[in-house]
C-alpha cells in the first residue's frame, strides 16, 4: 500500500494581501489539518472498502497517538522509555536508551552508538551526523567528563527533553485508551448509557 | 459511570500544541505546594454520574482520558486503576509524575486530557481503478500549479484499454490538531502503520510487478500476482503487530 499524503493547512486560505493581526501565531492556533490520501494496491472487494469508509465516518476511530510520537526506537529505545527515565532522574539510563542501536539506524549511526557504548566518545563524535544534535551534545559533555551523566543529560536541548516526557504521557494514554475501549465492540460505544452495563462496579454507579 | 468527560473545546490536545510545562522555583518547600500555582488554565473535566446517564447528557464523543501530569484526575472506573498500576509498575505515581528535571531546573508537567474517539470531518471517499503502479490518481496542488502539468491522457487511455485491475481508494478529511491520520488509516485498513512495514509492502508490489512484466505467458503473470497476494497477507499477520499493546509502540 502506497500512501500519497498532502497535508493541507486549513489556515492558508485564498491568496490575499498580508496584514498585521493583533496576536502572533503560536503553537495551538492551528484549527486542524485537511488530508487527501490515496491508498493503492487494495486487495479487498470494493464493497468491503465502502463499508469500512462508511463505518469510519459514522463511528469514528480510536484517538491513539501515532507511532511517530515515540520515535524510531520502537519498543526497546523509543522516546517514551527515555521519558520514563527522565521522570525518575535516571540520567545514565536515559542516555543508554538514546544510544541503544535499533533496526532503523544507518550503519554509520550503529557504529557511532557502538563507540558510545565502549566509552569512546571521540570516535562517536566523528561518526555522528550533524542532524543528531542531542547525541553530539551528550558525547561532547562525556568526552570532557565521562562520569557526568547529569551534565550530559542536561546538555540535551530542552525541547528534546520535553518530547520524551510527552512521549511517556502519550504511551500511558494509548495503553489506557486500549483498556477503556477493549470491552466494547464498536459502535456499541455510542452513548454513555451502555457504560453502566459494562462497569457496574464504577464507584458512583 | 465514572468516565471523565469534557465538552471544553480548548481541551483538544493542548499538550502537543502549547507550552504545557511550567518552571517552578527550585526551593524544595515550594515543590509540593500546589496551591501556590495558578489554576486558571485547568481543563474542566467532569466525572459521569448516574444522573448524567439517565439524562443522556454526554456521548462517547465527550469521553476523555488523562495525559498524566500535575493534578490529573483519573476516571472512576477500572481504567483509572489501570493507569495507576501502569505508573506504579514503572516506579512512578501520580504525585511523582508531577515534576521532572529539565536543564537543571525542576519543572512541572501539567496534566491534560484527550478525547479517546475522534471523528474525521468532511470525510469523502471514492474508489478508482488504475493500471500502472505509479499512475496519478489524485491531482496534487503541486501538479496543479506546475506550468506543464503531467499529461495523463495516454495512461488513462491505456487504463481503459486494459481494463484496469488495480483498486485504489481516495479519501479526504479534516482532523483536529493532534489527531493522527496514521491512526485513522490503521482503523480503516486494520493494518500496521509503521513505515518499515509499508516500505516492505511497496517493495513487494514493485517486485511482483517486475516478475509480471518479465513473464511473457499469461499463466506466469497470474502466478506472480498470487504470490504477491500471499506475501502481503503473511506480513500483515505478524503477531507483534496484532496485540493492542504492541500496536501502540512497536516500531
Amino acid at each position: 500500500v502506497t500512501l500519497l499524503a498532502s497535508d493541507l493547512n486549513l489556515l492558508t486560505p485564498s491568496p490575499s494581501l498580508p496584514s498585521l493581526v493583533p496576536e502572533p501565531l503560536a503553537m495551538g492556533h492551528l484549527t486542524g489539518n485537511r488530508f487527501e490520501i490515496v491508498l493503492r494496491e487494495i486487495q479487498s472487494d470494493p464493497s468491503v472498502v465502502e463499508a469500512a469508509c462508511e463505518g469510519l465516518n459514522s463511528t469514528g476511530y480510536v484517538n491513539y497517538f501515532g507511532l511517530q510520537r515515540f520515535g524510531r526506537g520502537g519498543s526497546e529505545s523509543g522516546s517514551h522509555l527515555i521519558g520514563l527515565q527522565i521522570f525518575q532522574a535516571h540520567w545514565k539510563a536515559a542516555l543508554d536508551i538514546m544510544f541503544q542501536p535499533n533496526s532503523a539506524d544507518r550503519p554509520d549511526i550503529l557504529q557511532a552508538k557502538s563507540a558510545f557504548q565502549k566509552g569512546d566518545f571521540s570516535a562517536a563524535l566523528q561518526l555522528l551526523p550533524s542532524s543528531m544534535y542531542s547525541e553530539i551534545r551528550v558525547c561532547e559533555k562525556l568526552r570532557s567528563d565521562p562520569h557526568d551523566y547529569a551534565g550530559a543529560y542536561h546538555s540535551i536541548p530542552r525541547s528534546t527533553q520535553l518530547i520524551c516526557v510527552h512521549a511517556f504521557q502519550s504511551f500511558i494514554f494509548n495503553l489506557a485508551t486500549t483498556h477503556r475501549c477493549d470491552p466494547y465492540p464498536f459502535p456499541a460505544l455510542l452513548t454513555p448509557r451502555q457504560d453502566r452495563e459494562v462497569w457496574p462496579s464504577g464507584r458512583r454507579g | 459511570v465514572g468516565d471523565l468527560v469534557s465538552q471544553s473545546k480548548s481541551l483538544i490536545d493542548q499538550p502537543l500544541l502549547s507550552p504545557d510545562e511550567e518552571t517552578i522555583p527550585s526551593d524544595p518547600a515550594a515543590d509540593h505546594d500546589d496551591d501556590t500555582l495558578p489554576e486558571a488554565e485547568e481543563v474542566d473535566v467532569h466525572v459521569v454520574t448516574e444522573d448524567d446517564i439517565v439524562n443522556a447528557r454526554y456521548t462517547i464523543r465527550d469521553v476523555v482520558l488523562p495525559l498524566v501530569g500535575r493534578n490529573s484526575r483519573l476516571p472512576e472506573h477500572p481504567t483509572g486503576e489501570y493507569i495507576r498500576s501502569l505508573l506504579e509498575e514503572r516506579g512512578l505515581s501520580l504525585l511523582s509524575i508531577n515534576d521532572f528535571e529539565r536543564s537543571g531546573v525542576r519543572s512541572r508537567i501539567r496534566g491534560h486530557y484527550r478525547r479517546i474517539i475522534e471523528y474525521p470531518e468532511a470525510f469523502t471517499y471514492r474508489l478508482a481503478r488504475y493500471t500502472s503502479p505509479n499512475e496519478t490518481i489524485q491531482q496534487t496542488e503541486i501538479n496543479a500549479l506546475q506550468l506543464h502539468p503531467r499529461d495523463d491522457s495516454a495512461s488513462a487511455a491505456a487504463t481503459e484499454a486494459q481494463e484496469a485491475k488495480r483498486l485504489a481508494l481516495v479519501i479526504e478529511f479534516n482532523l483536529s490538531p493532534g489527531s493522527y491520520a496514521t491512526m485513522l488509516l490503521r482503523e480503516l485498513m486494520k493494518e500496521a502503520t509503521d513505515s518499515s512495514y509499508h516500505a516492505e509492502l511497496t517493495a513487494a508490489t514493485a517486485a511482483a510487478d517486475v516478475t509480471s512484466r518479465d513473464g511473457a505467458a499469461v499463466g506466469e503473470k497470474r502466478r506472480s500476482d498470487d504470490l504477491s497476494g500471499t506475501e502481503l497477507e503473511s506480513v500483515t499477520k505478524r503477531p507483534a503487530l496484532e496485540g493492542p499493546d504492541g500496536e501502540t509502540i512497536t516500531g
